[in-house]
């Protein structure tokens, strides 16, 4: 799909351009192709595809998914471009905190991956059943 | 149907003993997704009210802001789920 298909579907009323139903259906569609080949990573491992380009491949297709709806589902593609900017430099700044985060918490190692020191996983072991209270037993009679 | 999901997930994380508490990973995961699943909770009443009230015909012209508004929110919450599906659930 070119930039150029999607742009013959908006139409102009008034003096604001104004996408057709037709385009969004579009736009959806391409969605739910780049989530169906997010999905499919899954079983990447299993076709020997390394492990380090599935996950560049996943971010690559996260960000386009991001940018298609903050722009046409979102709408900022026809706003001012004021409302562009304050959107993603909010985003680049939440993008910057989160990162300054976890470099304070000193969960990069020395090449860089991500490494979350958990402490191990243990099942919790139900307790012991307890033998019922003793009943009382009355005076001999 | 993503509410329903999320419920059956967090049910079964929580009887294989996966808690809030359980560790960093359980925390951030809990978190996360709860707080996005109380967002799309939020949104569906708000998308339930504004069809009440188109069926009632009393959503006219003169609410396309409000429409607008509501719209805005339900999609920056999809442009969020966006985002955590890819680093939760996705990537190893």
């Amino acid at each position: 799909m070119t930039s150029a298909t999607i742009d013959h579907d908006i139409v102009d009323h008034d003096d604001h351009d104004h996408p057709t139903d037709g385009f969004f259906w579009k736009i959806g569609a391409i969605l739910a192709l780049l989530t169906a080949a997010e999905v499919s990573t899954i079983w990447w491992v299993d076709w020997g595809i390394p492990g380090r380009l599935t996950h560049i491949t996943l971010l690559a297709m996260m960000s386009v998914k991001f940018v298609m709806v903050a722009m046409y589902f979102m709408h900022l593609k026809y706003d001012q471009k004021l409302l562009r900017t304050v959107f993603f430099f909010g985003l680049i700044l939440a993008g910057l905190v989160y990162l300054a985060g976890m470099s304070a918490m000193v969960i990069f190692d020395d090449n860089s991956n991500v490494v979350i020191e958990d402490a191990p996983y243990v099942r919790p072991i139900p307790p012991p059943p307890t033998d019922p209270p003793a009943i009382p037993t009355g005076g001999g009679h | 149907v993503f509410i329903a999901g999320q419920v059956y997930e967090f049910t079964a994380f929580l009887r294989e003993g996966f808690g809030y508490t359980s560790n960093v990973s359980t925390s951030a995961f809990y978190t996360l997704t709860g707080f996005h699943g109380v967002h799309v909770s939020v949104g569906i009443v708000m998308l339930l009210i504004a069809l009440g009230f188109i069926l009632r015909g009393r959503l006219g012209p003169q609410n396309a802001e409000a429409v607008e508004i509501i719209g805005l929110y339900w999609h920056f919450v999809d442009v969020v789920w966006i985002v955590i599906f890819t680093i939760v659930y996705l990537i190893p």
